[in-house]
C-alpha cells in the first residue's frame, strides 16, 4: 500500500533525472577536469610525472617539453598538489571524448 | 554425499542477467530446491596487489581507491591508515579525522541506498529501486560538492585529507541527513510491512549464528545474525568521539540483513550530524617523508560491506614491498553456501544480492589445475613460502 502511494505521487511529479546534454549540469567548483598548464611558470622539475599513478605525464627538462595523456589520466589531482610553482591545475572541462587516440595527448 | 547424477546442475554465470558482476555459481537442483552450490571466482582478477609494488606510497593511494567503485573512500582510508601505522609516529590533525569520518559515512549512506535499490530490483519491485536510487542522488551530490567527484573522491591521503569541507556545505549536509533519515524510516517500514517484500525476504536465505561464526562473516551479514561486532568500535578516525550504536538483528535472513543496512542509514546520518556540530578547526594534513624504514603493519576499516583489512610491509624505499588486501566480500561470499542450500532457485538472486557482493574487489588468487580441472586448497605456509621468494 505504501509503495502504491509512492508510485501515484511520482506520476504527478516531473522527472528527477537531468536531460543531459540538452540540459547543462551544475558543475561543482572542485571538479577535476582537463589540465590547465602554464608554460611560463613551469620549472620542469618532473615531480608531477613522478607522482602520477598512471604514468600519464612526461616531462623533458632539456627540451623543455611537458605533456599529459588524458586517455591514461585518472584525474586524481596529485600532479597539481605536488607542483612547486602551481603552474598546473585541473580545470572544469570534462567532456573529453575523442575519436582519435592521438588527440588525447595534450602538450603544454 | 549428494548424488550429482540424480540432480540437475545449472550454471549461473560467469555472465548471467541475475548477476551484476561475473562470477560462476554451479548450482545443483532437485526440482526447484537447491541442494548444492559451488562458487568459482577469479573472472575479474586485476592484479592490483602486484601493481602496488611498482608504485610509490602516494601513487598507491589512487591504485587502492580503484579497488572498488562503491567503497573507494574506505579503501583510501584503510590504505592511508596502514601506511600511517607503518611510519609509526603520525599524529593526524583532529579536523582530518572528522572529515574522514564524514566521507566514510556518506559512502555508507550511498552504498546502503544502492543496496536497497538492488534488493528491490531483485525481488521485482522497481518502485523501491527507483526511489532508493533517487534518494541516493542527494548523497552523491554532496560527495561531488565536497570532493569534486561522484566516485573515487580522492580525499584521504597519508597524514590526513586532501580537501577541506567548507563551512558553506555544512547546512546542506545537515539538511540532506534529515531527508535521508526520514527516508530510511520509510524504507524500513516498507521492508517490514509490504506483503510482497515480506514474502520474498522473511525466512529466505537464513544464515545461522553458528555458520556466521564458522565462515567468518563480516559487516551487516554478521550483525544480521545477532553479533554486536563493528570495526568502528575501535575508534579509528573520529568514531571514538561521537555517540553511536551498531544495528543488530537476530534472524540472519534477507529481511534481517535489510533491517541492519536500513538501520545503519539512520546511524550514519546521526554520526554525520554530530561530526558537523563538533567539527574542530585547524590543519587538515601533516607532511610525511616519502621513504619508510623496514616495518610491517595492518589497518582495519568498517567499509559499507564489512571489515576491510590492509596489510603493508615496507623495506626502506619509497615503494611498499607488499600490500595485502582482504575485502569484506571475500569473507561473506563463503556464507552463500549454507544460505543457498535448501532454498528455491528463484530466490537465488536476492540471496546473493543480500550479502552485497563486490566480486571485482574479491578476486585475488585461484589455484586451478587446468589439465585436470582440479582446484587446490593451500594453507598460509604455502603463501608465505611463495611470497618470500
Amino acid at each position: 500500500m505504501k509503495l502504491t502511494i509512492e508510485c501515484l505521487k511520482n506520476v504527478l511529479k516531473k522527472p528527477f533525472t537531468q536531460k543531459y546534454p540538452k540540459e547543462r549540469p551544475a558543475i561543482p567548483s572542485r571538479l577535476r577536469g582537463k589540465h590547465v598548464y602554464d608554460k611560463e611558470k613551469c620549472v620542469y622539475c618532473g615531480l608531477c610525472a613522478r607522482y602520477c599513478p598512471s604514468n600519464a605525464i612526461s616531462v623533458d627538462r632539456e627540451k623543455k617539453e611537458w605533456s599529459v595523456d588524458i586517455g591514461k589520466c585518472l584525474f586524481c589531482e596529485q600532479c597539481a598538489e605536488v607542483c612547486p610553482t602551481k603552474c598546473l591545475v585541473l580545470g572544469t572541462e570534462f567532456e573529453l571524448a575523442e575519436v582519435d587516440k592521438g588527440r588525447f595527448v595534450f602538450r603544454g | 554425499m549428494i548424488d550429482m547424477k540424480k540432480n540437475t546442475t545449472i550454471p549461473i554465470g560467469p555472465q548471467h542477467p541475475a548477476l551484476i558482476e561475473p562470477e560462476y555459481l554451479k548450482v545443483s537442483v532437485d526440482g526447484e530446491t537447491i541442494v548444492d552450490v559451488d562458487i568459482q571466482l577469479g573472472y575479474i582478477h586485476r592484479g592490483i596487489e602486484r601493481l602496488m609494488q611498482d608504485r610509490n606510497y602516494v601513487q598507491n593511494i589512487f591504485v587502492a581507491e580503484r579497488m572498488c567503485g562503491i567503497c573507494s573512500g574506505s579503501h583510501t582510508c584503510a590504505y592511508s591508515m596502514a601506511i600511517e601505522n607503518l611510519i609509526g609516529d603520525v599524529e593526524l590533525p583532529p579536523r582530518a579525522k572528522y572529515i574522514r569520518t564524514i566521507i566514510l559515512e556518506l559512502e555508507r549512506l550511498h552504498s546502503h541506498l544502492l543496496w536497497a535499490g538492488v534488493a528491490g530490483y531483485e525481488i521485482g519491485i522497481d518502485t523501491v529501486f527507483m526511489s532508493a536510487w533517487k534518494d541516493r542522488e542527494y548523497v552523491m551530490d554532496l560527495l561531488e560538492q565536497i570532493s569534486g567527484n561522484r566516485v573515487n573522491y580522492g580525499m584521504s591521503t597519508i597524514g590526513g585529507v586532501r580537501r577541506d569541507i567548507s563551512s558553506d556545505i555544512m547546512p546542506q549536509l545537515v539538511k540532506v541527513m534529515d531527508v535521508v533519515s526520514k527516508r530510511a524510516d520509510y524504507y524500513a517500514d516498507v521492508f517490514l510491512s509490504d506483503k510482497v517484500i515480506r514474502a520474498r525476504t522473511e525466512g529466505v536465505g537464513a544464515l545461522s549464528r553458528a555458520d556466521a561464526e564458522k565462515f567468518s562473516a563480516v559487516g551487516p551479514v554478521l550483525r544480521a545474525c545477532g553479533f554486536d561486532y563493528d570495526i568502528r568500535r575501535e575508534g579509528y578516525a573520529a568514531y571514538g568521539d561521537v555517540e553511536w550504536e551498531p544495528v543488530v538483528a537476530k534472524k540472519g535472513d534477507v529481511q534481517a540483513k535489510a533491517i541492519v543496512r536500513l538501520g545503519e542509514l539512520k546511524v550514519a546520518a546521526s554520526i554525520i550530524k554530530q561530526c558537523v556540530s563538533k567539527m574542530p578547526k585547524g590543519d587538515i594534513r601533516v607532511k610525511v617523508a616519502p621513504n619508510i624504514s623496514e616495518n610491517e603493519d595492518v589497518a582495519r576499516v568498517e567499509a559499507p560491506r564489512g571489515e576491510l583489512f590492509y596489510y603493508a610491509r615496507s623495506n626502506g624505499s619509497d615503494m611498499p614491498e607488499r600490500v595485502r588486501i582482504r575485502t569484506p566480500t571475500y569473507s561473506n561470499i563463503l556464507t552463500l553456501k549454507p544460505t543457498l542450500i535448501g532454498q528455491q532457485l528463484a530466490d537465488l538472486p536476492i540471496i546473493v544480492a543480500a550479502i552485497d557482493p563486490c566480486f571485482a574487489c574479491t578476486d585475488r588468487v585461484a589455484l586451478l589445475d587446468v589439465n585436470k580441472g582440479d582446484k587446490k586448497i593451500v594453507d598460509g605456509t604455502y603463501f608465505r613460502k611463495i611470497e618470500r621468494v
